[in-house]
């Protein structure tokens, strides 16, 4: 520069400075910040791209679309965690002076409005970051074309993520601004900051924390105000984007709202940053604060956030005692109002001040806490009465059908989970069934509010006596007749003891006219059943049946669909699925030379009942006429074993690992038993709740062909009890006698054993039930 | 013309300025003097527009300040601590001054860093404070500006530039009534070159008078009177008197003849009439307002 240029600018001199002039001069003293973005946004863009076609030179095969969206999504993680430090750096670095009394003399006095100012060093701050990106992304794009990946790129994905990272930066500079302008020094306006981004969802997060620690019932994810406070944050937001991964298939996630809220909340930021920008006396500089109301925003939110985690912490590292928690309170809550107090301040003789707001403080978190802790709300001894409520809205496990894989509705993982925060959003995205009709609500509620049952056992080997419940936790929300929406998480009693309520929900229209209800997205998807489990011991059997086509496949859905919903509720509670099935469903099929190849596969594992005999049928066509009976054949069978328990009375641990020891003996025979532990094997001997069982006849296909065939068609195996909803609970010493049937396994060459029982009736059961509880009773009350 | 009305300026808890009321004519050299905290940068800073007044109104010919960038443009502040940007030259900072003050000089600005001997081309964080003051002086003569505040500027500056400072002073409020305020907390500093003085105390002017006419209202007279004559009785407004040994000294209201010949009148064995230095005249006066100014200034 020399002195002649320097007199040229005389004559523009005359009308004051321009808004243009002042932004060239604020980034040229700030040179270095467009620079950094530079070398930031090239090695996140260009230089990436380059690197991927470094490395995958030779072959170009590797791109495709789904390649580059991964790249894509790369750029997109590098270019927000650039955003994200460049916005705070720049907001930091153009306001600075505001808070240094040398430099907000020396701005303010000179002739230009404080707007100006303002105005120009927005601009710059956008400036230093929009020069650098755009050369940036003109060069990846260069480089991309230079590689050959352009072809593969949605440039409209591109931009919009380009125009995302435009928008979040200037938000995230305003509201480093904001922050800039409310503080009088850094550590003050990086506080702001972190209270800005961080406040709400901390707040949301300690009120889940809070709730999931002292409610038994509380459940996650079902709270509006919880939801819409951990969200409450533009860093939340672009982080969720920025990471919950681009899809090639349904493109970004953004969605109209993050736009037009965005936008919104940038002008309503950056007109308020301006009004505290004029409002701001210049004298604040240096000071924490710039304004003398913020005082207690800034303070009193984090003196009770701290104090309440203060009191989590020592509550749970004492043992979960109220003492600790109250004494973790005081000393939280003491600790960071004064660390405040002195932080306000700039001044450690601060101390001294602020005590009575200290007590206040002890108090109100003490209440907060003692809220929860007490539960004076009755959030957990609510319970739902019958003619109160609406409607009920469950969650797959309290029918124990598995029945997300009988109905896939509302809920898209793609769709936009970030603005669906209401309880009707939970309900949706949880996949809940809906229950309105009278009957039904009260069987639910009923079945809801039945108190759990606890059982127990004594293990054979070590003698420990083991408590189990037959109790499910089920995400329930209630509509109550005047609309309020209530979620629980419920603990009840399983279907065994509700029975009744359970044959009336499964046989209800409701119940059937809700199966088999999916998104859109499978309408047009190919299915056919894919995998047979016949419901024997390793019997499991993969094969595409016959190769079939999809219009049989489509028939095959669509014939079991219509069975299954047609299904009593007697026959879903108590009857024994003849085999499972998964369904296969998939987007597209391509033969090639290993098989075929699906794209975007789906499964669902169903269950196929007796009542079902088309769908039995088709089995039979696709996979075979012994499909469901192949490892049952005889001709395998080497013997089967009657089990009986031991006729000595049970008088508790010491004669069972008697009998358990006095028989035990050395393995000798090449025997697997899936079911018990390899020292847990004793040959002739075997324990059910706690009772030996010896084994007695021993029946033989030479000798017992008959008999063998009689049993077998009475019996059951193992696995298929475990998939009759009513004896979810089975316990195996309710079946007197069992069978160990020992087949002898073609493809290994050694024996199986499998265990079957003759399902007692419903009475029976109940009875031996009632038997067991009083012995476990028996035991603890003789015991413990 | 400057005209403050009863403007006050607090900041939290302190009262730093207190219903100041103060007039200050174009073409004055206006001193501002007073102990640390007295708010003699506070009322700068007002007057500069930096800040704004709590209470009570600011004018510079009939205008407000606060944000007023036609009022603005006329005046220039220079800082006790002026800040300049970080690895800049004199010249970038003109030129910086260029587009903002439309009476910016930049020849004036090339001359008159040419006559300080001040590089215009080097970095200013490597200027001594010295410099950096002397830079800023320059500027704010070359800004055109028709007020000029000085916030301690003469703290710095070695005797031949202070001198050559008053003199550009002198000239400038002589060839278009310039008019510069000068704070200080030094009386000595302004003495030669302030026509007019403000005292602050506390917030609050303790004294604001035109320097000749605090010149012709009193005198100081040093003596040695005969055996048995008594100073005091020679009907003299006596505001301070020292004696050491026979030789006594007095500074009185009035003019210097008078005060000269009622001494006279007492035949004194020796006697010598003394200028009044700056510093005397205010011990004189706030003496009377019951303020030991020495504790304040000496």
């Amino acid at each position: 520069m020399t002195l002649k240029n320097s007199l040229s600018d005389k004559q523009s001199a005359n009308g004051g400075v321009t808004l243009g002039q002042l932004t060239a001069k604020i980034i040229k003293r700030h040179i270095w910040l467009p620079l950094l973005a530079l070398i930031g946004f090239i090695l996140n863009l260009p230089v990436m791209t380059a690197m991927l076609w470094n490395v995958y030179a030779d072959n170009a095969s590797y791109f495709n679309n789904n390649r580059v969206e991964e790249l894509v999504q790369v750029f997109q993680v590098g270019s927000s965690m650039i955003i994200i430090v460049g916005a705070a750096l720049a907001a930091f670095t153009l306001f600075r002076y505001l808070q240094v009394r040398q430099q907000v003399d020396f701005y303010h006095s000179l002739p230009i409005r404080r707007e100006k100012y303002f105005a120009a060093n927005m601009l710059a701050g956008l400036l230093v970051f929009l020069a650098p990106y755009a050369l940036a992304h003109l060069l990846n794009l260069l480089m991309m074309a230079m590689a050959g990946i352009l072809p593969y790129l949605v440039l409209a994905d591109y931009v919009q993520f380009v125009l995302l990272n435009i928008l979040a930066y200037m938000l995230m500079f305003a509201l480093t601004t904001l922050a800039m302008m409310l503080a009088g020094s850094m550590p003050a306006a990086l506080k702001i900051l972190v209270g800005i981004y961080g406040l709400a969802p901390a707040v949301g997060l300690l009120r889940e924390l809070l709730s999931d620690v002292f409610y038994s019932h509380y459940l996650y994810g079902a709270d509006v105000l919880n939801n819409l406070l951990t969200r409450a944050s533009v860093l939340v937001r672009y982080c969720w984007i920025s990471f919950s991964g681009y899809d090639w298939e349904y493109g970004t996630h953004i969605f109209w709202q993050d736009w037009l809220a965005g936008f919104v909340l940038l002008v309503l930021t950056v007109a308020a940053a301006l009004w505290l920008y004029k409002k701001r006396s210049s004298e604040c500089a240096g000071s924490t604060l710039a304004f003398g109301w913020q005082r207690p925003v800034f303070k009193y939110p984090y003196v009770l956030l701290c104090g309440c985690l203060g009191g989590i912490m020592f509550y749970a590292i004492g043992n979960e005692n109220l003492f600790w928690l109250y004494f973790g309170v005081v000393i939280a809550t003491t600790f960071f109002a004064q660390l405040l107090e002195i932080f306000i301040k700039s001044d450690f003789r601060a101390i001294r001040r602020g005590w009575p707001q200290v007590g206040i403080c002890i108090v109100l978190v003490s209440a907060i806490l003692g809220y929860y802790a007490f539960d004076i709300g009755k959030f957990d001894a609510w319970q739902a009465e019958a003619d109160r409520v609406a409607a009920v809205h469950v969650e797959g496990n309290i029918l124990s059908l598995s029945y997300d894989d009988y109905r896939y509705y509302g809920y898209n993982p793609y769709e936009n989970s970030y603005w669906q925060f209401g309880i009707d959003d939970y309900i949706k995205e949880h996949n809940m069934m809906s229950f309105a009709e009278p009957e039904n609500v009260a069987a639910l509620v009923s079945i809801l509010n039945s108190q759990p049952q606890q059982y127990g056992y004594r293990e054979y080997e070590d003698g420990d006596y083991y408590n189990w419940s037959s109790s499910r936790w089920v995400e329930v929300v209630y509509t109550l007749d005047n609309g309020r929406q209530v979620a629980r998480s419920v603990n009840c009693a399983d279907i065994f003891e509700n029975a009744d309520a359970y044959r009336v929900l499964l046989g209800s229209d409701e119940w059937q006219n809700q199966l088999f209800m999916y998104n859109d997205e499978l309408d047009d998807y190919g299915v056919f059943p894919a995998e047979l489990n016949n419901l024997g011991i390793n019997d499991a059997h993969y094969y595409e049946p016959g190769k079939m086509t999809a219009a049989e496949g489509k028939e095959f859905v669509q014939v079991f669909t219509e069975e299954f919903a047609a299904l009593s509720g007697e026959e879903l509670l108590t009857g024994v699925p003849v085999a499972n099935i998964t369904l296969h469903f998939y987007e597209s099929m391509e033969e090639t030379e290993y098989g075929r190849d699906y794209t975007n596969s789906w499964y669902m594992d169903v269950s196929v009942y007796p009542g079902m005999p088309r769908t039995i049928q088709l089995i039979k066509k696709y996979y075979g006429d012994d499909a469901l009976t192949a490892n049952q054949d005889l001709y395998r069978l080497v013997s089967v074993v009657e089990y009986l328990p031991q006729p000595t009375e049970y008088t508790g641990d010491v004669t069972a690992k008697t009998v358990y020891e006095a028989a035990e003996t050395t393995v000798t025979a090449d025997v697997y038993k899936p079911y018990e532990s390899e020292t847990g094997f004793v040959e002739g001997v075997t324990m059910r709740n706690g009772i030996p069982y010896k084994s007695g006849r021993v029946l033989t296909p030479a000798n017992n062909a008959a008999e063998i065939a009689e049993l077998m068609k009475q019996s059951v195996s193992y696995g298929r009890i475990d998939l009759v909803r009513y004896y979810d609970i089975w316990q195996e010493a309710c079946a007197v006698p069992y069978y160990e049937v020992t087949y002898k396994d073609d493809a290994e060459g050694r024996l199986i054993c499998e265990e079957r029982y003759i399902i007692p009736d419903e009475a029976e059961y109940k009875q031996m039930m009632e038997q067991i509880k009083r012995q476990d009773a028996a035991y603890e009350n003789q015991n413990y | 013309m400057i005209v403050t009305q009863n403007v006050s300026k607090k900041f939290n808890d302190v009262l730093a300025l207190n219903d100041i009321s103060l007039n200050i004519n174009k073409g004055a050299i206006f001193g501002l003097v007073g102990t640390n905290g007295a708010g003699k940068s506070t009322l700068l800073r007002l007057l500069s527009g930096i800040y704004k007044p709590d209470t009570g109104v600011l004018t510079i010919d009939g205008q407000t300040v606060w944000e007023n960038l036609e009022v603005k443009r006329r005046l220039y502040y220079i800082s006790d601590e002026q800040y300049f940007f970080a690895n800049t030259t004199p010249l970038e900072v003109a030129r910086y001054y260029l587009n903002i003050y439309p009476n910016f000089d930049i020849q004036r600005f090339s001359s008159l860093m040419e006559g300080f001997d001040l590089p215009q081309l080097r970095k200013v964080n490597t200027f001594s404070k010295g410099m950096k003051k002397q830079l800023s002086v320059i500027l704010g003569l070359s800004a055109g500006t028709d007020y000029i505040f000085c916030d301690e500027t003469f703290d710095g500056l070695d005797p031949v530039m202070r001198n050559t400072v008053k003199s550009l002073f002198a000239a400038e409020v002589a060839d278009r009534e310039l008019t510069p305020i000068i704070a200080s907390h030094n009386l000595r500093e302004l003495e030669d070159i302030c026509d007019h003085v403000g005292l602050l105390h506390k917030g609050g002017v303790l004294l604001e008078k035109d320097i000749d006419d605090m010149k012709l209202g009193a005198g100081k007279v040093q003596c040695v009177l005969p055996e048995g004559a008594d100073i005091n009785a020679l009907g003299l407004n006596i505001v301070v008197q020292e004696n050491r040994g026979s030789l006594i000294t007095i500074i009185a209201r009035g003019t210097h003849e008078e005060i000269a010949a009622r001494v006279a009148s007492a035949n004194p064995i020796f006697m010598e009439v003394l200028p009044l230095t700056l510093e005397e005249f205010f011990i004189m006066e706030t003496e009377v307002a019951g303020y030991d100014l020495k504790k304040l200034f000496i």
